[in-house]
Order: structure tokens, then C-alpha cells, then sequence
């Protein structure tokens, strides 16, 4: 039997499995959403008109954001991932979500946020400077290290933070609006920011799929990919420009959120293999499935007052990072 | 015919040439090594040649058209490159590595064809590695990783194929699988070859040419049997050569 006899074969049985799995993700996504939107500072039972009310105008936007920017961000991860040949990156930790932080609360001290699209557009500038600076001053010959990329990082993260309190501190007349973004919240989020941060994650996510192969080739190392006919320098650049304004969009509405880039791909990876074409879409629903439990954690917690849901990101993902950093290092031993 | 030609190709860092004006022109269906110490510029000759880097003076041509003016795709569609391998540590499968190979003659967001997953069962077959197939990169051999990165290149079918020290930390039973493999690649498929060897007495065995550099300077260049004299080897390697009736190179410092 011929190789594409078996592979037909294989796909077939593949397809079904697929739908299968699909389907199980649906169905658990459809039941945190209802938990998400019964449970809460007020509990929804009888259906008043009041209980109608919180439901359409303050829990359903917010279960639509969680799941718009939990895959969105999973989905950066995943290609933060594979451009810098590095598990260990994804938007928070290298310090793009910071930079584009810093360009938020810039556009408020300079009163652009009484534009449309004012703020996300200088968190976007803010975002993609931070990469550029990342990448040249990880890069040590043709290959970015992991330790100058995660120290980069981390002097990013650190410079911003203090750039962000002296702002704080100068402006104290925006600083609640400021401190939002430094713990990421999704509390107050209206329809119209849903579907902005859609229409920008559903346009990036598409994109980025049909780039999947692409980035599959990048795994294999640049000169590698050159040599199968990928243009190396391009991809990289279509690829990084389009997570960071997705992530910019995410930072702009519900602040820095941390760790799902990180965790999600990883945990996927895990079950599906490195194929970018399969971590992509179950990275969308690892990365809603997690955004949705985060955030009915932090609001279910301390009821009825609620945690920055970046706060239950940062402890489930720090230690998960402590655990990637220390299979790297048990690697370097053996 | 002239397929490949390099044309005083220099390449410079720092102000120092890694690489010194080096010329040659390679025939099709030629078996090219390039041999010389550590550092002598062999696998940055091998990059300027497939413009993983640009060279700072000279100029390469594939077909007569300079390869500046060939697309990263089109250029793909004439030299396919076997770098090695351990630089791959992914877990992708041997058949997903294999079928990478297509990519050059496919469209930017085009699935793999049944055309393409023919090729790709033919080159598994011809490099015996169709039963590895599910295996993941990864967990192969070394001579096993060698053969399907070969896979991967028949996969791409190319008229020129280089390989950067594909038998570096093979055994010998494995250096003799991997170059018989090569060898019967360019007779049965005319794919010129050109790679990088440390073994003198397989270059002998196997290669109709010779380029010999040193300091980064090409020494040599020409027919095998008139490279590889026991007084060249002598010259260029800084050590004791003998060359027994079986064309076997010995070495002794």
C-alpha cells in the first residue's frame, strides 16, 4: 500500500478524532461560560430584571473578552515561540506586554486615549519597539540565546515597571486608570472593546495559521529554513508584527495579562507534538479554557470583591515557568 | 555542463577575510569535497555558496544567473542543503521532515499534495528510511538522522545538493552507508554534489573533484587523483601522508 493510501487512511481516522476532541473543548468552554456567568459578586438564579441586567451589560462582555484574549494571547505564545526557537518566551516574559503597557498609560497622560484607537495604537508602537530592542540585544551571532533573551527580558520588564511609576507618580490624577494595566483586569469591559480585541485576534489567528508551516520550518534553524525556500528575515518580521499588534490589542482593554502564551502552548505541545498547524487551534481553546477558569477563580476568591485576574495568572504560570527553567537545567546536566 | 560557479568569492569579518577570493566551476553531475583543517573556511565556503551569507566580494552563479537575482524559493528549486544535523532537536516526525522538502514548490499557505506525498515516499524508499517514518526526529541515530536529512533533499529535487560533514561522528559502517548513498544519488540522478569531508581517503574513494583550502585560501582545486598526491596533503594538512595501492590515505604526524 502506497504512503498516501496509509496517510489517507490515517487522516480519515485522524478527522474523526479531531471532531471528537473538538467537541469534548466546545462543551467544557460552554459549561465555564455558564459558570462564569451565574457566579460572581451576585449570584443569578431567579432572573430579575436586575439579574438580566448584570448578565447582558457586565458578565456576558466580560466571558466574551476572556475568551477572545485568552486565545489571542496562547496564540502569541505558541508564535513567540517558535520564532525565537525558544519554549521559554511568550509576550509577558520577554517584556512586549510591558512595553505595550507603558505605551497605554503614555497615551492617557497625553490624553490620546479621547481617541479611537489612541491607546491600543501607541501600546502597539511600544510593544513592537520592545521587540526590535529585544532581539538585538539577545542576538549573539545568528541565534538568540535563552539566557540573554530571559535577561533581556527581564531589564525590559524592570526599566518599564519604573518608567510606569514614575508616570504614576507625576499623573496621580490617572493613576488608578494607569495601575489597570500593570495587574490586567477585565472588570467594567463593554461590547464595543469585545469586538475591537476580536476583530484584531480573529484577523491575527487566521493569519497566523496559514503561516504555521512556515514556522515549522523555523524550528529547524534559520539557514535550515532558508534552504527549503522560506524566506527567513520576512516570515519572522510578518509573524512578529502581528502577534505584538494582537497582543497590543489584548494590554490596550484588559491590561497585562501574563503566563497564557507560556503555559498553553506548553501543555499542548505536550499532547498534539511540535506541529504549529495542530498547536495553533488547540492552543485557542486551551488558552479560552484557561482564561475563563482564571477569571471565575479571581472573581469567585474573595466574592464579592474580585482579584486582578493577571494575579491567578502569575501563580499558576510563575511556578510553571520554575518547573520549564528547571527540566532546562536538568537537560544541561544529562 | 556548467551548473555551479563561483567567481573570486571573498567573505570578510572584522576586517579579516574568513574566505579569499576563492573561484571554481563545478559541471553537473560533478562529486565535489571540500576538504581542509578546522577553520579553513569550508562550511562559510558552503553558506556563501547557498547564500545563507552574503559574500563581501564576488559572485556566485547557478545556471549562469547570478544566485542574488534567484528568490529564496527559487533558489530552493536548485540547491537543496543538508547542514548538520544535530542542529535539529524538535520533535517532528521523520515523514513531516521529510515532506518540509516540498515547501519550495508549494504555495505560501498550500497543504501537502498527493503529488508531494508520492516525492516523499520515493525518497524514503530511496535512502531506506520509508519504515522510520512515524519516528521522531529526535530519537533516530545518527546515520539514520543523515539519511532522512538526504530524504528531505531528494524530496526537494535539486540539481545541486551540498552537505556540511555529513559522516562527522558516524561509525565507519554508517560513513560507508551514507556515502554509498550519496554516490548513488549522483550517478543515478546526475544531482551534482558538493560536500564537506574530513576523511581523505573516502573523498579519494568517492568525489571526482577536489577543493583543497587553507587559511581560508583555496590551495586547490581540479580532478581528484591530481589534488589528493601524498605532497598536497603533506602541504596543506602539516602532517606525514602515504598513499597505500588501494587508495587508502594514511596520516601520521
Amino acid at each position: 500500500m502506497s504512503l498516501f493510501c496509509i496517510i489517507f487512511a490515517e487522516n480519515s481516522k485522524r478527522k474523526l478524532k479531531k471532531i471528537f476532541i473538538y467537541l469534548i473543548l466546545i462543551i467544557v468552554i460552554v459549561a465555564l461560560c455558564f459558570v462564569a456567568c451565574m457566579f460572581g459578586s451576585v449570584d443569578i438564579g431567579a432572573m430579575t430584571e436586575q439579574d438580566v441586567y448584570i448578565l447582558r451589560q457586565i458578565r456576558i462582555p466580560r466571558v466574551l473578552m476572556c475568551m477572545v484574549s485568552g486565545g489571542c494571547l496562547a496564540v502569541c505564545g505558541t508564535v513567540y515561540q517558535a520564532v525565537f526557537r525558544n519554549p521559554l518566551s511568550d509576550p509577558y516574559i520577554l517584556g512586549v506586554s510591558s512595553g505595550a503597557s507603558l505605551g497605554a498609560s503614555l497615551a492617557i497622560v497625553l490624553g490620546l486615549d479621547a481617541l479611537v484607537l489612541g491607546v491600543p495604537f501607541m501600546a502597539f508602537l511600544m510593544a513592537l519597539a520592545t521587540v526590535f530592542i529585544i532581539m538585538k540585544l539577545s542576538q549573539v551571532g545568528n541565534r538568540m540565546h535563552i539566557t540573554t533573551l530571559l535577561l533581556a527580558g527581564i531589564s525590559i520588564n524592570f526599566l518599564f515597571s519604573a518608567i510606569i511609576s514614575i508616570i504614576m507618580f507625576i499623573d496621580r490624577e490617572d493613576m488608578h486608570k494607569i495601575y489597570f494595566w500593570t495587574m490586567g483586569s477585565l472588570s467594567g469591559v463593554k461590547y464595543s472593546d469585545v469586538i475591537t480585541v476580536a476583530a484584531f485576534s480573529i484577523m491575527g489567528i487566521i493569519v497566523l495559521r496559514l503561516y504555521a508551516k512556515q514556522m515549522n520550518a523555523l524550528l529547524l534553524g534559520d539557514m535550515s529554513a532558508q534552504s527549503i525556500g522560506v524566506n527567513v528575515e520576512k516570515t519572522k518580521r510578518n509573524i512578529l508584527i502581528i502577534s505584538t499588534l494582537m497582543t497590543s490589542a489584548v494590554v490596550s482593554y484588559c491590561g497585562v495579562i501574563g503566563f497564557i502564551g507560556l503555559v498553553v502552548p506548553h501543555i499542548v505541545r505536550l499532547l498534539v507534538g511540535e506541529d504549529n498547524r495542530r498547536i495553533i487551534p488547540y492552543s485557542i481553546f486551551g488558552g479560552i479554557i484557561f482564561m475563563l477558569s482564571a477569571d471565575i477563580v479571581a472573581r469567585v476568591l474573595v466574592a464579592p470583591s474580585e482579584l486582578p485576574i493577571g494575579t491567578i495568572t502569575s501563580m499558576i504560570g510563575a511556578p510553571f515557568f520554575i518547573y520549564l527553567l528547571y527540566n532546562a537545567k536538568q537537560k544541561l546536566h544529562f | 555542463m556548467e551548473i555551479l560557479k563561483a567567481e573570486h568569492i571573498s567573505l570578510k569579518a572584522k576586517e579579516k577575510f574568513i574566505i579569499k577570493d576563492i573561484s571554481f566551476t563545478l559541471e553537473k553531475g560533478d562529486f565535489c569535497c571540500v576538504v581542509g583543517m578546522n577553520g579553513s573556511g569550508k562550511s562559510t565556503l558552503m553558506k556563501c555558496l547557498c547564500r545563507a551569507v552574503d559574500t563581501s566580494e564576488g559572485s556566485v552563479f547557478i545556471r549562469e544567473k547570478n544566485i542574488k537575482k534567484y528568490s529564496v524559493k527559487e533558489l530552493a528549486k536548485e540547491v537543496s542543503v543538508v547542514f548538520q544535523s544535530s542542529d535539529i532537536n524538535m520533535d517532528f516526525s521523520v515523514l513531516q521532515i521529510v515532506l518540509m522538502g516540498r515547501m519550495p514548490y508549494q504555495k505560501i499557505f498550500e497543504r501537502d499534495k498527493q503529488e508531494d506525498l508520492l516525492i516523499a515516499e520515493q525518497a524514503l524508499r530511496e535512502t531506506n528510511t520509508l519504515h522510520l517514518k512515524d519516528r521522531l526526529f529526535p530519537s533516530l541515530s545518527g546515520g539514520e538522522k543523515q539519511r532522512v536529512l538526504i530524504a528531505r533533499s531528494l524530496c526537494q529535487n535539486t540539481p545541486i545538493m551540498f552537505l556540511d560533514e555529513p559522516i562527522a561522528s558516524l561509525d565507519v559502517k554508517h560513513q560507508f552507508e551514507v556515502m554509498e548513498l550519496l554516490h548513488r544519488i549522483n550517478q543515478e540522478k546526475q544531482v551534482s554534489i558538493l560536500l564537506i569531508l574530513h576523511d581523505l581517503s573516502l573523498a579519494l574513494q568517492y568525489s571526482n573533484k577536489v577543493i583543497a583550502l587553507k587559511h581560508g585560501e583555496m590551495k586547490q582545486f581540479g580532478a581528484t587523483n591530481n589534488i589528493l598526491t601524498k605532497e598536497n596533503i603533506e602541504s596543506l594538512f602539516e602532517v606525514k601522508a602515504e598513499i597505500t595501492n588501494n587508495n587508502n590515505i594514511i596520516l601520521t604526524h
